[in-house]
């Protein structure tokens, strides 16, 4: 898809038309929810399911070198960018934007309400440089920086793994971190807010924050009625070999999980009670 | 060799024997009617698939694909093994991936085409497709499909698979996208595909074992496993990839990592669709060729 004038124009302010001996090549592709699937073969789901709103596409070639692809997403707003790039990543770097990290000829971080994907079809010493300057560029063309979600920042910090910090909206993947069920058993909406982190005592937490106080409570007593019936008496209980702890705060609903001991739900459970206050 | 019920069945049926008409040969070898039937799908590994330049051997991935044939068929020779497949009268699309980091090799599109010539199908009658398929004429008259795609993990469904691959056969995937494409064995039942595959074949050459970023794919996450896996039962098949990479998983990361998503779709196809077997009690696994690092 063709870019119209004014994503031309806004994109144009963030990339350059040539970084070292890459030159852009052909027109930008800009991209939307409804036709996103036409560029990112099955991935799609995953940033509209984290609001996707726009993606700019460019391709830079140099003679005897792989392309390098671009890609800028506006994720709508900085929650979303966060919680995107944080989706899949291994180890976090302040290098660029608000975060980054860089794998093997994959450069992607984080700004504002952009989340940005620099790839090298095969990495050389060129390419690396070339992926750092234009991620430089990028970074310096956006000038103001997002907030991380406020609900991102109520997870306690002793023992948070860093790398582990999860911020999302979509069940799946709720169900994807700590597998309970298949179905969406904590009705999660797009509107709801998820952060979850691992800590070095093995515990997952999870932060559930539902759009309102009601839907929490409801929420809570459906699953005491249908799926846990533990919930009644408020202490760890013992599910498919993990220890699960839940607790309900409205608007917000914790869970733990360590599959070794509850031990470490007490005080961490404590943390999190004050934080949510 | 052991024995296999699955093979007796595929016997048994009479088609093996070569009969003409262009029926839903597979569909007996993980028929429900028999409580103690198994899938039977074949692992072949050779370690000298790849060249010196890094591409897969023409004539190594022919000798792969012959031997897991002759192994899944119990035939003697190639060539009954494939008039046990397909016969002369038959249209067939070879449903094959583009996916550009990660494709389906020209090599083995190259193997299976001409032993389906070799079995007698016309060229006129023949066809490899991808994302073309609802408007390929070969593809809308077609009796019958040979599936093949390399497993590789996705942003979604967790893994793409070969009960995935058939979402280019509906002209809109994203209405197989809920609950991160939970139900994808739905789209085998329809007219355009039902009963009409006959073969699948999961490339293992160098599958994707973990994916980042909006193109998912890193070299550095893949690995020569110089497999094919091939079977009668797409979910049998697409079990067994799937068993490989997470495995991968868990020998890269040094824990366990599960596919996130989970590939739900491939066990929901057997429990919710009963398109085939994902559960390793009813999977009749024969390994074959090279046996380092098999990682099951």
């Amino acid at each position: 898809m063709t870019a119209s004038p004014t994503d031309s124009l806004f994109f144009a302010n963030l990339l350059p038309d040539s970084v070292n001996s890459w030159h852009k090549q052909d027109a930008d592709e800009i991209y939307h929810p409804q036709n996103l699937h036409e560029f990112i073969d099955g991935g799609a789901e995953l940033y509209i399911s984290y609001g996707f709103q726009k993606l700019c596409h460019r391709t830079y070639s140099s003679p005897d070198q792989p392309d390098i692809l671009v890609d800028v997403f506006d994720m709508g707003n900085s929650a979303n960018a966060f919680g995107i790039f944080m989706h899949t990543r291994e180890n976090v770097d302040s290098s660029f934007g608000q975060g980054s990290e860089y794998v093997q000829g994959f450069l992607n971080f984080w700004k504002d309400r952009f989340y940005i994907s620099l790839l090298a079809l095969a990495e050389t010493e060129d390419t690396k440089k070339a992926l750092f300057a234009l991620a430089k560029y990028i970074d310096t063309h956006i000038p103001e920086e997002g907030k991380i979600p406020s609900l991102v920042n109520k997870l306690p910090q002793p023992g948070l793994k860093p790398s582990s910090i999860r911020y999302f909206h979509h069940y799946v993947w709720l169900n994807s971190y700590l597998y309970l069920s298949n179905e969406n058993i904590f009705k999660i909406h797009d509107n709801d807010q998820i952060a979850l982190a691992r800590y070095t005592n093995g515990t997952t937490l999870i932060i559930i924050q539902y759009a309102d106080t009601s839907k929490s409570i409801q929420v809570w007593n459906e699953l005491s009625q249908n799926s846990f019936p533990e919930l009644k008496i408020n202490q760890p209980f013992l599910r498919q070999k993990t220890w699960l702890q839940f607790y309900l705060q409205p608007p917000f609903l914790i869970v733990l999980a360590n599959d070794d001991s509850p031990e470490p739900f007490k005080k961490l459970l404590n943390e999190i009670v004050q934080k949510l206050k | 060799m052991p024995a296999h019920i699955s093979r007796r069945q595929f016997l048994k049926s009479g088609l093996a024997a070569g009969l003409t008409l262009p029926l839903p040969i597979t569909e007996h070898l993980f028929s429900k009617s028999n409580n103690s039937a198994k899938s039977k799908v074949v692992l072949i590994r050779r370690k000298d698939l790849f060249s010196k330049k890094g591409r897969p051997n023409p004539h190594v991935v022919q000798e792969m694909l012959d031997k897991a044939l002759l192994e899944l068929t119990g035939k003697p020779k190639i060539d009954e093994a494939w008039a046990a497949i397909v016969n002369k009268e038959d249209i067939v699309g070879i449903k094959s991936n583009v996916w550009r980091p990660l494709h389906t090799p020209v090599e083995l599109e190259q193997a299976i085409k001409k032993r389906l010539l070799e079995a007698g199908i016309e060229e006129k009658n023949l066809s490899i497709d991808d994302r073309g398929v609802l408007n390929n004429p070969v593809f809308k008259k077609a009796t019958a499909l040979i599936n093949t795609r390399p497993m590789r993990t996705h942003a979604w469904s967790g893994v793409g698979s070969l009960i995935k691959n058939y979402i280019m056969f509906v002209p809109n995937p994203s209405h197989y996208h809920p609950d991160s494409c939970a139900d994808l064995a739905t789209i085998w039942k329809l007219p355009i595909v039902k009963d009409k595959t006959r073969l699948n074949i999961l490339v293992m050459f160098t599958p994707l074992f973990h994916g980042i970023g909006p193109h998912h794919f890193n070299p550095k996450f893949t690995w020569r496993y110089k497999g094919l896996i091939v079977g009668f039962d797409p979910v049998a098949v697409d079990a067994v990839g799937v068993r490989i990479i997470q495995n991968k998983r868990r020998l890269y990361f040094g824990e366990n990592r599960p596919i996130n998503p989970p590939p739900k779709h491939i066990f929901l196809a057997e429990t919710r669709h009963h398109l085939g077997y994902a559960d390793p009690q009813k999977i009749d696994l024969v390994t074959l060729g090279w046996q380092e690092e098999i990682l099951l």
